[in-house]
């Protein structure tokens, strides 16, 4: 018992409830007989007639307390709450059908209720088994309400949270697929997908809601105007969010931003945890990584599909819109493939496009010739350090000869279990060693080793069929000739049969661990990167997994592992990777491993602009190496040509080509004129020809290279796009502009229609400049803005972007149309507030000088003046190139000109005259 | 909302985050979009422009929340609780500081539009007040009001959160509202 007063209130509600329990005639005559103090009595009366009447504030904020009035239903109870609203279940009674009904927040009212039906209305023709039906709409007490279907299940990721295998989970997951591609189809997207939106009934029934509500939402409610403001929803929302939905940039939402929450969502389900880890990071850092941390490869080692899996959930979470399935349809059909266990469509991105995230540091700018060099630089850089050389040749084709030995051996010895196939297995071993491996290989002409392995390889499966092992093993053996004949598709193709065979049949056998470091290496040169970062962290997980590590295999491993990371533009892991395989390799005294991790150090540390220190490791291994082989030396070739690249970079361009020449004369000599590799060196060659002004020469070297490349690699390898790219400039350069035109037009009316890798908007840069120096301003102006719409579609806010708006506003300042040049200066600008600048402090301020041009011609000169310093203050400094303090000083002297102060205008000239140097 | 605000939230979520096992995970999201929703509707458009706005609000009941409890909830159920006391705190707190701030610095009170149905204004510190005296005579039914008011929980959910059956809660819920509509009134 209570006190006194705990006591009446106690009284006062048994007697509340019992007086409910009446009706309103029953209840007068129960209130006038009722045995109890006459004020208590009299509170009760009261407390009835306020219960009858509402108690709006406490109904209304204590939300759905009381179900609203709405003709039709009967409200049963609450089965929903958030910041947007309640839902209720209840009744319908034409037709009788359990319904939920959504009353959202009445800040929606500000919506216009024929909008809000009409919206409404385009849901509730959405009809499919895999979407939960939007039934009515209206408003109800003030506040808008939907009606919609009933769904009792539980979240996807609840059903499937106990599912081990993987292909019940892509079926269920098929399902939600063909539901958003119905709604798709029709225009209307989810915009919120996730599993709490994702419902599987008992039946097994997947069932999505709230399709389309979330558009609606936005558009209604202004307490939600930006992102922060919408934390809480975000919460629960934004690991599903796609990267352009995390930036808020609505405009940009569609199809494909629901495909990504998809992806997200798959991933989840196969993996059991998200792609991203958001969690304990800050709303600004979580958005910073859903726009640009790319998700770590699926752990699923084992499953079947594991790696086409790995590469659709790659192709759905692109970072660019653009990048990812253009359809749910199409998403769900490659899905398809793989449980048919058909080759997939999706491929993993390119290198030409990894690139372009970090290109900016590098490019040798605004020049219509250099755009494309840093991607052959790269490839250079990077994948040469495995080039093929004789030496390396004879090393493997004696491995091949042993291990060749010992299947023959092993063939006999199976001969009395399989008589018949030993035997046949016996004769082809036999044929191999006779075709091609007696004698001295380094003596073989190239054709007939060709010629004599790719008959090998036509016959490996049709004679040895049942005899995985031995299939393995030869499969590895072609991949390592294939690699070694510069055809890497083919080379990767025989490596993966051989893992899988020996992952089938033999997971433990000797030659199986080696196997995936060759293999994570021919996907780099395939530009598979993800999966072969996945494979050289799968090989170093083995390592470390038998007692392996800290070995030659380990340094190898981490070279890798760098060179992946540093065509992924994960610079400063990529550093950390190599310098600790360099260490490891040194202790060991692997100088081998040693030499060819000097070269990857210098590729990273050229990509990170550091470009004394890239050179000083460069000319080391050089050095080394010189020592090591006399004569003419694939790896002394490979050695030159980084240098030239990396000497190319800096002030004296020129004196890159006689480290170059001599770097091709050996790689023609040992690797052949069509090697890939030298076909790298030689149009890099032609690009230097052309910085130099050099273009007979360029043209010449360019035209062979693109000759080259479209025989050995075909017209869709970006070699051969590249070459006719630079060709055309070429052209141009040479005065041959209508040939140039006609062949970069042809190439950009070709790629309009395509995918394309974001860096061939270097096409359309080209045509503006080409056009122009042809007088044609209209057209010039017309390929730039079709350029810069490019920009704005297929790249995302940030560096990258600041470095194509670089470009293209200075494409602008040439054009002379000043306002379109001072509008992406803004945006540079912008961008840079936003915390993308571009690294090079000179680069900058010759964008602000630029701007403060653009402003000067517009006559808007104290916005211009205040521009013009600020870069001069960077520009106009000793150890500035000469050129560009030259144009700081000329631009102040214009500008003062401009003012009238004539006499200013002339010191300053007369100083930018006197400057040091020889150019002008 | 100033940046500033904005900032220390996201900052006070992120250490909520850190240190919380997986439970605090998945609860989290829910109650800040749980209250989220009760402010914006006590501090809502068509609320007292001058009043305090729902991302601040919220922020404040986080900040209080931090503060006070750290993470020493027994369990969702209890996290509930306090939320709503904090919310309750932080709501006529801030109507309190209004009141001051606009009012030369006397006492006065701020009424709060009703947004829903834009009926009768409500005065949150007669509201307080009134919760004062309720839990006097029934503690048990204050606490219902908070949680359902202040928290945005319904009966079912603060059934839950109290351990007590649905039909006791929703009797209790008749009565508080019955009673704290007549004295408001």
């Amino acid at each position: 018992m209570g006190s006194p007063s705990e006591d009446r209130h106690a009284r006062l509600g048994r007697l509340f409830e019992e007086a409910l329990g009446l009706s309103a005639t029953e209840r007068e005559t129960w209130l006038a007989a009722v045995e109890a103090p006459a004020d208590l009595v009299d509170e009760l009366r009261d407390l009835l007639s306020v219960h009858e009447g509402g108690v709006p504030f406490l109904d209304s904020l204590a939300d759905g307390s009381k179900p609203p009035t709405l003709e039709g239903y009967e409200f049963r109870e609450v089965i929903g709450r958030g910041g947007m609203g309640v839902v209720w279940a209840a009744r319908q009674t034409q037709p009788d059908r359990e319904v939920a009904i959504k009353l959202l927040a009445s800040s929606l009212v500000d919506l216009s209720l024929a909008r809000f039906r009409r919206e409404i209305s385009a849901l509730g023709r959405l009809e499919h088994d895999s979407i939960a039906r939007v039934y009515e709409a209206g408003m109800a007490d003030g506040r808008p309400f939907i009606v919609m279907e009933r769904v009792k299940g539980a979240p996807i990721d609840e059903h499937l949270a106990a599912e081990g295998q993987l292909e019940p989970i892509l079926r269920t997951f098929q399902d939600v697929c063909r539901g958003v591609a119905h709604a798709h189809a029709r225009g209307i997207i989810h915009r919120d997908l996730k599993p709490a939106n994702v419902l599987v009934t008992a039946d097994g029934q997947v069932k999505i809601l709230d399709f389309g509500i979330a558009r609606i939402l936005d558009q209604g409610d202004d307490d939600l105007p930006t992102l922060q403001t919408q934390t809480g929803m975000i919460l629960g929302t934004l690991p599903y969010m796609s990267p352009e939905q995390a930036r808020g940039e609505v405009a940009a939402i569609g199809a494909h931003s629901d495909v990504y929450s998809l992806g997200v969502m798959l991933y989840e389900l196969v993996e059991g945890r998200r792609p991203l880890d958001l969690d304990d990071l800050p709303l600004d850092r979580a958005i910073t990584r859903i726009a640009e941390d790319q998700p770590p490869p699926l752990t699923l080692r084992g499953r079947r599909f594991e790696k086409d899996l790995s590469v659709i959930l790659g192709k759905a979470l692109a970072k660019e819109p653009e990048r990812r399935f253009e359809t749910v349809a199409a998403f769900s059909e490659d899905i398809d493939r793989l449980l048919a266990a058909e080759p997939i469509l999706a491929r993993p991105p390119s290198t030409a496009y990894l690139l372009t995230r970090f290109a900016q540091r590098h490019r040798v700018l605004v020049t219509a010739v250099a755009f494309s060099m840093l991607v052959l630089m790269a490839a250079t850089v990077v994948s040469l350090s495995f080039a093929f050389d004789v030496q390396k040749a004879n090393v493997e084709l004696k491995e091949a000869q042993e291990n060749l030995e010992r299947e023959k051996t092993q063939a006999v010895e199976s001969a009395t279990r399989a008589d018949r196939e030993a035997r046949t297995a016996n004769t082809f071993v036999d044929f191999m060693i006779r075709t091609l491996l007696e004698g001295d290989p380094a003596e073989m002409e190239e054709p007939s080793l060709r010629g004599a392995i790719e008959r090998v390889a036509a016959g490996v499966d049709r004679d040895l069929g049942d005899q995985p092992v031995v299939r393995a093993r030869l499969h590895r053996f072609l991949g390592k000739m294939f690699e070694a004949l510069g055809r890497p598709e083919q080379s990767v193709s025989h490596l993966e049969l051989a893992g899988k065979l020996f992952g089938e049949y033999a997971p433990d056998h000797a030659d199986h661990l080696p196997l995936m470091l060759e293999r994570a290496h021919g996907l780099l040169r395939v530009e598979r990167l993800q999966e072969a970062l996945d494979e050289v962290d799968h090989f170093l997980g083995e390592l470390a997994r038998l007692g392996q590590d800290r070995s030659v295999d380990e340094a190898r491993g981490l070279r890798l592992r760098s060179e992946v990371l540093i065509q992924f533009g994960r610079l400063e892991e990529a550093l950390a990777a190599i310098q600790k395989s360099i260490a490891l390799a040194g202790d060991l005294g692997a100088t081998d491993e040693v030499e060819s991790g000097l070269h990857t150090l210098a590729g990273a540390l050229l990509w990170l602009g550091r470009l004394d220190e890239s050179r000083a490791q460069l000319e080391k291994l050089l050095a080394i190496r010189r020592r090591k082989y006399s004569g003419a030396n694939p790896y002394v070739a490979e050695a030159l040509q980084a240098l030239a690249v990396v000497i190319c970079q800096g002030d004296h361009p020129e004196e890159s080509l006689p480290v170059l020449d001599e770097a091709l004369a050996i790689q023609r000599e040992t690797l052949g004129a069509s090697h890939s590799a030298t076909i790298t060196t030689l149009s890099t060659r032609a690009q230097i020809l052309g910085e130099l002004g050099r273009l007979e020469e360029a043209l010449a070297d360019i035209e062979l290279a693109e000759k080259l490349s479209a025989e050995s690699e075909g017209i869709d390898s970006q070699q051969y796009q590249r070459c006719v790219i630079i060709r055309g400039t070429f052209l141009n350069g040479l005065g041959r502009a209508d040939e140039a035109l006609q062949c970069m037009r042809g190439f950009a009316e070709q790629l309009r229609d395509r995918d394309f890798p974001p860096d061939l908007i270097d096409v359309w840069m080209n045509l503006a400049y080409v056009e122009n120096d042809l007088g044609h301003r209209e057209e010039s102006l017309k390929w730039l803005k079709e350029g810069l719409e490019l920009i704005r579609r297929k790249i995302p806010d940030g560096v990258v972007r600041v470095s194509y708006l670089s470009v293209s506003a200075n494409m602008a300042m040439k054009l002379e149309a000043w306002q379109l040049a001072a509008d992406q200066f803004a945006e540079i600008e912008a961008l840079g507030k936003a915390g993308f600048r571009l690294e090079d402090p000179l680069r900058r301020a010759v964008n602000t000088l630029q701007e403060g041009r653009a402003m000067m011609k517009l006559g808007r000169l104290d916005e211009s003046e205040s521009l013009i310093l600020a870069a001069a203050q960077v520009l106009d400094q000793d150890g500035v190139p000469r050129s560009k303090r030259y144009d700081a000083i000329r631009l102040q002297a214009d500008l003062s000109r401009t003012k009238g102060n004539e006499a200013r205008a002339r010191e300053l000239e007369a100083r930018a005259e006197a400057l040091p140097g020889d150019e002008r | 909302m100033n940046e500033e605000l904005e900032k220390s939230l996201t900052a006070l979520l992120s250490e909520l985050g850190r240190g919380s096992d997986e439970v605090w995970q998945s609860l989290l999201p829910a109650v800040y979009d749980q209250l989220k929703g009760v402010a914006r509707k006590i501090a809502g458009p068509g609320a007292d422009s001058a009043t305090i706005t729902p991302t601040a609000l919220v922020h404040d009941a986080w900040a209080k929340l931090m503060s006070a409890g750290k993470f020493d909830f027994v369990d969702r159920h209890h996290f509930f609780a306090v939320a709503a006391v904090t919310m309750r705190r932080v709501l006529i707190d801030a109507s309190r500081r209004r009141a001051a701030e606009k009012r030369g610095g006397d006492l006065r009170r701020v009424t709060l539009a009703d947004v829903g149905s834009a009926a009768s204004p409500v005065d949150l510190v007669e509201l307080d007040e009134a919760l004062v005296d309720l839990e006097q005579l029934s503690a048990r039914q204050a606490r219902v009001v908070e949680l359902r008011f202040f928290a945005g929980l319904s009966v079912p959910e603060v059934a839950d959160c109290l351990g007590l059956s649905v039909a006791t809660i929703e009797a209790d819920w008749r009565l508080a509202r019955a009673w704290l509509g007549r004295r408001l009134s």
